[in-house]
């Protein structure tokens, strides 16, 4: 799990969700190398690797997390060590849909609201 | 800022709308919805009529991809929960070896029994309450033990299937 602020019920990850967004990954991005659970028999995450990122970093990774309460998690990670998220969850301190910038993505402050 | 964002939001929606039929967009809700709504709350966010969504949630129902609760006077839809458990289990018999599936279902128990002595609690049920807003690493392990239980049953219905379709085969 990622979610350090989490402060209320994020509840159980749904699959099905998870199947959704590869598929549109796949159907839509062309730099996606590959798409695969955390654990097959035990996923948390979905996790899609691309062949570029962000800058000059030359591979990335987004892990991702939806709920059966339609909460989730976008976590960006790639090979210059940069570090981002979105979430949609309850907690004490934001908006429940923020953003988590760099280089601050697993502590609590510098969050900002993405909601209308 | 935060009204260019509402914008963006805004803009997907009707890029959606623009690339798919009512019937499409009243699946995409339906498979992503675990606990039951209605058909109204289904339309809104599917982005077409109640009398749509309903007729679409019929049609759904009747071929096995929906099911139905019942709140009151008002039918709920959601995905159908068994075709999932089919789906994940065919997918489970298809990926991994069963020394893998019985390795992995000793971990989650294992996993599931460091959260029960942690928190001296039986079930995240009971978890849930007695954790305050602010437990931000309880609230965490409550979603990750909900998690484990629901992978620890499909991992022990997979291994009970792969057991059935042998001694049929024999």
């Amino acid at each position: 799990m990622n979610g350090e602020d989490r402060a209320v019920e994020f509840g159980p990850i749904y699959l099905p969700t998870l199947q959704r967004i590869r598929d549109l990954w796949l159907d839509l991005e062309p730099l996606v190398d590959d798409t695969a659970y955390d654990d097959v028999v035990a996923p948390t995450e979905l996790q899609i690797s691309f062949s570029d990122g962000l800058g000059d970093a030359e591979s990335a990774r987004l892990g991702i997390q939806w709920s059966e309460l339609r909460m989730y998690s976008f976590h960006y990670v790639d090979s210059d060590g940069l570090n981002w998220r979105f979430d949609r969850h309850p907690n004490t301190h934001t908006p429940e849909i923020h953003f988590h910038p760099p280089p601050d993505t697993t502590t609590t402050d510098a969050n900002r609201p993405v909601s209308a | 800022m935060t009204e260019t964002w509402g914008d963006v939001n805004e803009q997907v929606k009707a890029d959606w709308k623009d690339d798919t039929t009512p019937f499409e967009r009243v699946c995409e809700i339906v498979e992503q919805t675990h606990d039951g709504q209605s058909a109204a709350e289904i339309a809104d966010r599917a982005l077409v009529s109640e009398p749509t969504a309903r007729r679409h949630c019929k049609t759904l129902v009747n071929t096995g991809f929906a099911e139905t609760g019942q709140d009151g006077q008002t039918t709920l839809y959601k995905r159908n929960s068994d075709r999932i458990l089919m789906s994940r289990i065919r997918e489970l018999r298809e990926e991994v070896t069963r020394p893998e599936l019985l390795d992995s279902i000793q971990e989650m128990k294992a996993e599931i029994r460091r959260y029960e002595d942690h928190y001296d609690a039986v079930s995240p049920e009971e978890l849930a309450q007695q954790l305050d807003g602010g437990e931000t690493e309880g609230w965490d392990d409550l979603t990750a033990w909900r998690t484990t239980r629901q992978n620890l049953a499909v991992a022990q219905a997979a291994l009970a299937y792969d057991e059935v379709s042998h001694q049929l085969a024999v």
